[in-house]
């Protein structure tokens, strides 16, 4: 992990806890949001992520641990942090009798921005058009878009969306990441995102966060995550004994693709029947294994790389939280 | 706190909150109009708005400060407008404190409107005494003061309570006994519901010749504690409520 001062961090909490009785609903989370980034905060759902922004933005007091925005304490600069802050929390809010450019006049009010800033982040979410009509009308992806707009309204440092996503169409969502990914370049914002879609992370954030069952179960870059989830190389051969015992004769380890999917799922099945995996390797490599084999008199039918996927990462990680 | 006070009127400015002033000087008129005068000594203005003032102040005001308190909240617990609202950088307490300006602003309107619906009652009826201005407005500012611990207790009810009926049932229910309690000298000035209409009809009942005997002090010193008390308990309840 990076080394750096406690001011460099836009978000960073310690040991933030929030148990209602016994049960811990986010336990000693240590977040870490650096400038500029676009930190997705990723987990199942219930998994604790509206919890915890909820906790950032002082909408609920954690049970123990703390949160710094900035490099302050939120609990003694709620009001002077919440100033740089834009939010959008589980779904948009908004007065439904009020057209959107009206909502977002009772924001800017308390903001104490020019009104000149309501055409500008109408002009971003594009619901300029659209402004003059009553909210109630709105499809969830302009109630949404209207929630961003909100949250942009006070030309925020660090945005917080949770679920930005949820309950839009496919071209929603893809209007949805485009605009948050050209925030920290056009705007310099850091943002928080959260999602319980994998999928959707991997494709704007530049950082992750995985939350599972309340607890914080990775953090790093995407980069780093997703050089967690190597390549192997996949080898279905005429016998699989005798092709694990040449191998391990050139120093090779190799496992059977059906012990490792039961070990797994606890099943094997037939497509894994006949097939080895070995650690991924350059191709002269994977050639010198496929030359080994063929002169030990082995048969081999089909040579291919298996990537497992962030997904499988995920699960592998979230699951492992669960049979804690 | 002015810009959040700002903020509230551009919420209920297009809300039909607004029409609710109008509908008991509305009805009160229509009493003014229909009842006849009597012929008994008095100032006519004295008796329209002993006529016009028990229906007001006895059953509606107790129900629209309940139905603006609720309303007030309602607007933000509809559209989830709280987690919003108080993710914005301004404290709790001043969002408690002009919500509950709001509802007082709400029903010093509706006696404006009360005022001006009196007037025009009398002016129909062809009134010729002389009207008295210091009566009639510390009756209705009186009242309206006298609306305060209610509304205190309102909006606690309404803020805590996500339902918008639920707060409004309640308040109707301990509205509909006001005429029973108001006879009894010694629970009428402790029940919230009923102090509107004692001080609006205090200075009549004073002189008529059987009075409630209520000591006046007894009743502002009530007013003035249970509203510090329901107020200071809704803004610590709301300063430290989970949203």
């Amino acid at each position: 992990m990076k080394q750096s001062t406690t001011t460099d961090w836009v978000i960073e909490t310690s040991g933030l806890t929030k148990a209602i009785g016994r049960k811990a609903l986010v336990q000693d989370l240590n977040l870490r949001v650096g400038r500029g980034e676009i930190y997705g905060f990723l987990g199942p759902n219930g998994a604790g992520k509206t919890t915890t922004i909820r906790m950032l933005l002082g909408l609920i007091r954690p049970t123990r641990g703390s949160v710094k925005l900035f490099g302050r304490e939120l609990k003694s600069n709620r009001i002077e942090a919440l100033r740089r802050v834009g939010s959008l929390v589980e779904y948009p809010s908004y007065y439904g009798h009020l057209t959107g450019r009206e909502n977002l006049e009772a924001v800017r009010r308390i903001l104490g921005v020019p009104s000149s800033r309501i055409d500008e982040v109408l002009t971003i979410v594009r619901l300029t058009k659209d402004a003059k009509r009553p909210v109630k009308g709105y499809s969830l992806g302009m109630k949404q878009r209207l929630g961003i707009a909100t949250a942009l309204l006070g030309n925020p440092e660090l945005l917080i969306l949770d679920e930005p996503t949820n309950g839009l169409d496919p071209s929603g969502i893809l209007e949805m990441r485009e605009l948050i990914k050209s925030m920290p370049q056009q705007h310099g914002i850091t943002i928080v995102v959260s999602s319980h879609l994998l999928s959707e992370i991997e494709q704007m954030a530049t950082q992750v966060g995985i939350i599972a069952q309340g607890r914080l179960i990775a953090q790093e870059s995407i980069g780093a995550l997703r050089g967690r989830s190597k390549g192997r190389l996949s080898l279905r051969v005429g016998a699989v004994p005798q092709a694990t015992k040449v191998l391990s004769a050139i120093g090779v380890q190799a496992e059977s693709a059906a012990a490792a999917e039961s070990s797994r799922t606890g099943a094997a099945y037939d497509e894994n029947a006949n097939r080895i995996l070995v650690d991924s390797v350059d191709d002269e490599i994977a050639a010198y294994y496929v030359r080994t084999l063929v002169e030990s008199g082995i048969e081999i039918y089909r040579v291919e790389e298996v990537r497992q996927s962030l997904e499988d990462l995920f699960l592998k990680l979230t699951d492992g939280e669960e049979s804690l | 706190m002015w810009a959040v006070l700002r903020s509230e009127w551009i919420k209920w400015r297009k809300s039909p909150i607004l029409w609710l002033i109008f509908v008991s000087p509305a009805l009160c008129s229509l009493i003014g109009l229909l009842e006849s005068d009597d012929m008994s000594s008095g100032n006519q203005w004295d008796q329209l708005l002993h006529m016009m003032g028990v229906m007001h102040a006895l059953l509606l005001m107790p129900l629209l400060t309940g139905v603006f308190a609720a309303s007030v909240c309602r607007l933000e617990h509809a559209g989830g407008g709280w987690k919003q609202l108080l993710a914005l950088p301004v404290s709790r307490g001043a969002v408690y404190i002009c919500k509950f300006v709001s509802v007082m602003l709400l029903l010093l309107a509706t006696q404006a409107v009360f005022l001006a619906a009196l007037l025009l009652v009398g002016m129909v009826k062809g009134y010729t005494d002389p009207i008295q201005w210091s009566s009639l407005l510390f009756s209705l500012i009186g009242s309206w003061i006298a609306c305060m611990p209610l509304a205190a207790l309102q909006m606690g009810v309404s803020v805590a309570w996500a339902s918008f009926a639920a707060p409004l049932a309640i308040n109707a229910i301990f509205t509909l006994p006001n005429i029973i309690i108001a006879n009894s000298e010694r629970f009428a000035p402790y029940y919230p519901w009923d102090q509107p209409v004692l001080v609006m009809l205090s200075q009549q009942l004073d002189d008529g010749p059987d009075a409630f005997h209520l000591s006046m002090t007894t009743l502002y010193t009530v007013i003035s504690v249970s509203f510090i008390l329901f107020f200071v308990v809704g803004h610590m309840y709301f300063r430290r409520k989970p949203i």
